[in-house]
């Protein structure tokens, strides 16, 4: 019954399609829209949720297929696809109206627009909601494979809407191919680099902005977050995105000194250490760190859509001339005023192993010394014992640090722990990684009286050599202590390279995937390709205003006056426009045929000395009538000139005198020109 | 209102016209050739091109407003291209030179076929040109180092000599964008003939020769042959030369009085005066359809006798050109 039901559905549709075949955009033109259509949905679709993308791409497929067989899709079928797509869009972003949200709704539309193509104006609107929804994927993403795609989208845009408008201006005589067509766009777009730079760079940027980016729906973006489980940080480790690339100025620590710091957990719950809100408030900068290294670097963080600016160690922002418009927290970590939804650069000034003045504020040490009741009673037994023992703190984490070297290994694949997690993995799996070790000491150290907190970020990294710079990726997750000592303030305290010396040296996944195998012998490639991408970000993605100012200041322009700065955009543009116009004028007739490319060339070079042939000159009058002028190399110009005749007009030439002519013609130069004589009366 | 708007509007252009006739150029005839260069070429975007720079300004707001370089980029990289665009479909039209204007003659109320013959500077492939003139319009395109001519219908209401008007050459390439046209107002006219008598009596003067047994008189002789041609009466065929020579030869009399048919302006003084033109053309035409020679007589001039094609068009055009 159903069956029967479907098919007679099916063939009303195939009839309600096949009855109204009124298309009226020419093939070709068709073909054109849906290609750019396609190409600017693409960068967006890859970066929709799971399978929407594939589901639009499929839908925009289907309905170009039905537009390419010259069948209309009904009114009604149209209005049931957009809402029912949409509404799919909602359910799956939960009904939350984000960033990503909008993306997903505009898609839609785009793939829906190529339904109904029928018309010059809908051809034209769905390339103005193409280049829309390429903007849009900028928004969302700004990796090298949306910019890639992207221009390829901007490319197929621009062509159609050429040969879209040859519906009103008509079709050439010799229509050129599609690879003809891309080439001229290609050109266009070339030439009017000039002008889209000049307006690139000098144009003034908004210092802030006049209201906020939306912000997505969706925050699960992998990463570091504001709370710790077990298992969490392996989840990082498999993947080698990156997170950070830093330039040292003056000097680069040692590799087994580069703690990225992330968020700082302070509290625990048994299971699950997490962020204290209360602690996550801004306080004053303190006064600078004594008796301790520093290094200052630029930093240039990747988006996480949040707050967290994953700074060298101790990174004090009471230096001049860094850390703009960022904030310490009462939990000493880093976060910028806005979420980092855009490759953001930070120049910072850190300190390591420094020692911190002042003391710890009451609340906050009891804060820093909680732990639930009835947790972990062994291993509260045996900080017990060795407090009685009568060990100070530093003797007490001595002591700690030497169980762990000697009694424990690093496993990426550990036993799962139960409910007192801390003694289970103390007393009897004695196996695990970062997380595991970071867990356990702090607990440890609660237990003992001293002041302790996890901290989350990232460890190490790959220097490129290329570059200069270090590479953090996000397989470089990393979990550790810190511990209050009276006089010393926060100490870092890694457990893990207790156990593991090895990974804190040459990162966590040595050994594993990027020393080996066929990836080491591509290592300077990869390496290239990131110093490409770091300067991608650092020069074009870190473009502000303050960039700006500062690149206007070294020409001596002051950005702050805007007659200044609107004297200097008029001023880039000109010249901009004057290059282009150069450039376009400049163009020399171009002909199928080489031997004629190279004649029509040859006359161009000459009508620049002021011979110009006029266009009812034939080839030997004007040969004749240029080498009176032309005393160094009349001669030649002649008897090219008959070459040229004869191989024009003669029945059968000579191929391989052809060949040299071309050559010969490419090679001319005129020489000395001598002055126009007197027009003969 | 919308009559009103379009009668506001003539008014607006009728003014601009009489008050800024440099600015407009639309009253003047002018000489041919007619260069068009860059202080008689406009430029105003299209309804889409409006559109389309709203849309990249909106783009250019929301970019500036992110920071988002990558989409600020492409926004003056769009923008560059459309304005590069503009600045192609611009130089399209300058230095383009419109050389000669014709067309064949035609009756008055047929359609004449008026040609225009455009020369560029030989350095640009031009394309996309289009010219319109009320409401014709015919699209065309100059590649580099050629002429081109496109042809316009024009409606022909009068005889005599009919000025060609205003004509608009614009140029949507190559992306629709932008509107960039200039008018041309060449001192041009093409000849109308007169409209031919739709119901005419017979040539005068046949009623004796009526039948093609014509009788030749003896002071006609043949003075020579010539091919056949589309026409020519069958009385007229030399039979044997063309089998001779396999192809149809026609003989061609020399008559030293010379006149078949006379057509005198003066004896149709019963009718009315373009009446009596159109009766007249009507009869020349017949006369040379029929081979047979005419003289036209009109009150300030003659014409003929004589058969032809020259023949019939100096006729034709004395006629033509009577007051």
């Amino acid at each position: 019954m159903s069956a029967t039901t479907a098919a007679a559905l099916g063939l009303r549709l195939r009839h309600a399609l096949a009855e109204q075949r009124r298309a009226q955009l020419p093939r070709a033109v068709f073909a054109w829209c849906v290609a750019a259509g396609l190409a600017a949905l693409l960068p967006l679709g890859l970066l929709l949720q799971g399978w929407l993308g594939p589901l639009l791409f499929l839908l925009a497929l289907l309905g170009a297929g039905a537009g390419l067989r010259g069948a209309h899709v009904p009114a009604w079928l149209r209005l049931m696809l957009t809402v029912g797509v949409a509404g799919l869009v909602l359910y799956v972003y939960g009904f939350r109206f984000g960033r990503d949200t909008g993306a997903g709704l505009l898609a839609t539309m785009l793939a829906l627009k190529l339904l109904e193509l029928h018309r010059l104006r809908d051809a034209r609107s769905l390339l103005s909601f193409s280049l829309f929804a390429i903007m849009a994927a900028f928004l969302q993403d700004q990796g090298p494979l949306t910019l890639l795609l992207s221009l390829l989208g901007a490319v197929l845009v621009l062509t159609a809407l050429a040969r879209v408008s040859e519906l009103e201006s008509g079709v050439p005589a010799e229509a050129p191919g599609v690879a003809g067509r891309l080439r001229s766009t290609g050109l266009l777009m070339l030439l009017s680099l000039p002008l889209a730079a000049a307006g690139f760079l000098l144009f003034p940027r908004l210092p802030a902005p006049l209201w906020g980016l939306p912000e997505n729906s969706d925050e699960a973006k992998t990463g570091l977050s504001d709370r710790m489980s077990p298992g969490d940080i392996l989840n990082l480790i498999a993947d080698d995105s990156p997170i950070l690339r830093v330039e040292f100025l003056d000097g680069r620590p040692e590799s087994q000194n580069l703690y990225w710091r992330g968020p700082v957990l302070t509290r625990f719950d048994g299971r699950t250490w997490a962020l204290t809100p209360w602690l996550s408030q801004p306080r004053p900068v303190p006064a600078s760190a004594r008796d301790s290294q520093r290094f200052r670097y630029r930093m240039t963080q990747e988006p996480n859509e949040r707050h967290w600016v994953l700074g060298l160690d101790a990174v004090d922002l009471s230096t001049p001339g860094t850390g703009q418009e960022l904030q310490l927290l009462q939990d000493d970590s880093v976060v910028a005023s806005k979420r980092l939804t855009e490759v953001t650069r930070f120049e910072l000034e850190s300190v390591i192993d420094g020692v911190i003045p002042g003391a710890l504020p009451e609340y906050v040490r009891r804060q820093m010394l909680s732990l639930p009741a009835e947790f972990n009673p062994r291993t509260a037994d045996l900080i017990r014992r060795w407090r009685s023992d009568g060990m100070d703190s530093n003797a007490l984490i001595d002591r700690a640090l030497d169980l762990f070297n000697r009694e424990f290994s690093y496993s990426l694949s550990p036993a799962p722990l139960g409910r007192h997690s801390v003694d289970e993995f103390l007393f009897e799996t004695r196996e695990g990684f970062c997380e595991h070790f970071a867990s356990a000491f702090t607990v440890m150290m609660r237990m003992a009286g001293i002041p302790a907190r996890v901290v989350t970020g990232y460890q190490g990294g790959f220097y490129n050599p290329i570059g200069d710079y270090v590479l953090v990726r996000q397989s470089d997750a990393h979990a550790w202590s810190e511990v209050w000592l009276e006089g010393q303030g926060w100490v870092r305290i890694d457990p893990t390279g207790a156990v593991s010396p090895q990974r804190i040296e040459s990162g966590q996944a040595a050994g594993t995937d990027l020393q080996s195998g066929w990836r080491a012998g591509l290592r300077p490639l990869l390496d290239a390709a990131d110093w490409l991408r770091h300067g991608w970000n650092t020069v074009v993605l870190g473009f502000n205003a303050a960039r700006q100012r500062s690149m206007l200041l070294s020409l001596g322009i002051d950005a702050s006056d805007w007659r200044e700065v609107g004297l200097v955009l008029a001023g880039g543009l000109g010249l901009a426009l004057g290059l282009t116009l150069w450039l376009v004028l400049r163009g020399t007739p171009r002909s199928h045929d080489p031997l004629v490319a190279a004649y029509l060339q040859c006359c161009a070079r000459l009508a620049r000395r002021g011979l110009k042939r006029s266009m009812d000159e034939p080839v030997l009058a004007y040969a004749r009538r240029a080498a009176a002028r032309l005393p160094d190399s009349g001669q030649s110009l002649l008897s090219l000139s008959s070459a040229y005749a004869a191989q024009r007009y003669e029945p059968a030439p000579d191929a391989a005198a052809r060949i040299d002519l071309i050559r010969k013609l490419r090679r001319f130069r005129s020489g000395r020109v001598l002055p126009d004589a007197a027009p003969s009366a | 209102m919308r009559g009103l708007a379009s009668r506001l509007w003539a008014w607006l252009q009728g003014q601009a016209e009489r008050r800024l006739p440099a600015l407009t150029r639309l009253r003047q005839p002018e000489d041919l050739p007619i260069l068009i260069h860059r202080r008689r070429i406009y430029v105003l975007p299209s309804g889409f091109g409006l559109f389309f720079c709203g849309l990249l300004a909106a783009m250019a707001i929301g970019a500036l407003n992110y920071n988002n370089n990558p989409a600020l980029m492409l926004v003056f990289l769009v923008a560059s291209s459309v304005h590069t665009a503009l600045l192609r479909g611009w130089l399209g039209l300058s230095g383009l030179r419109l050389v000669e204007v014709s067309a064949a003659p035609v009756h008055a109320g047929e359609t004449a076929e008026l040609r225009l013959r455009f020369e560029g500077d030989g350095r640009r492939a031009r394309r996309g040109l289009c010219i319109e003139r009320g409401e014709a319009r015919q699209v065309f395109e100059l590649l580099p180092e050629a002429f081109a001519s496109a042809a316009l219908p024009m409606a022909t209401e009068r005889r005599g000599l009919q000025p060609v008007g205003r004509i608009k050459l614009s140029t949507r390439w190559p992306l629709g964008l932008f509107v960039v046209w200039s008018w041309l107002h060449p001192r041009a006219e093409i000849l109308v003939y007169p409209r031919l008598e739709p119901q005419s009596p017979p040539l005068p003067g046949e009623g004796c020769a009526a039948s093609s047994r014509r009788q030749r008189s003896p002071s006609e002789e043949v003075h020579s042959l010539r091919e056949h041609r589309h026409g020519d009466p069958l009385r007229l065929m030399a039979w044997k030369r063309s089998a001779q020579l396999g192809r149809p030869i026609v003989r061609e009399f020399e008559s030293p009085a010379g006149v078949e048919v006379r057509l005198d302006y003066a004896q149709l003084a019963h009718l009315p005066p373009e009446r009596r033109i159109e009766r007249l053309a009507r009869w020349l035409v017949e006369a040379e359809r029929r081979g047979l020679r005419s003289e036209l007589r009109l009150p300030q001039s003659r014409i003929g006798p004589g058969r032809g094609e020259a023949h019939l068009h100096a006729g034709l055009r004395a006629l033509a050109l009577l007051p």
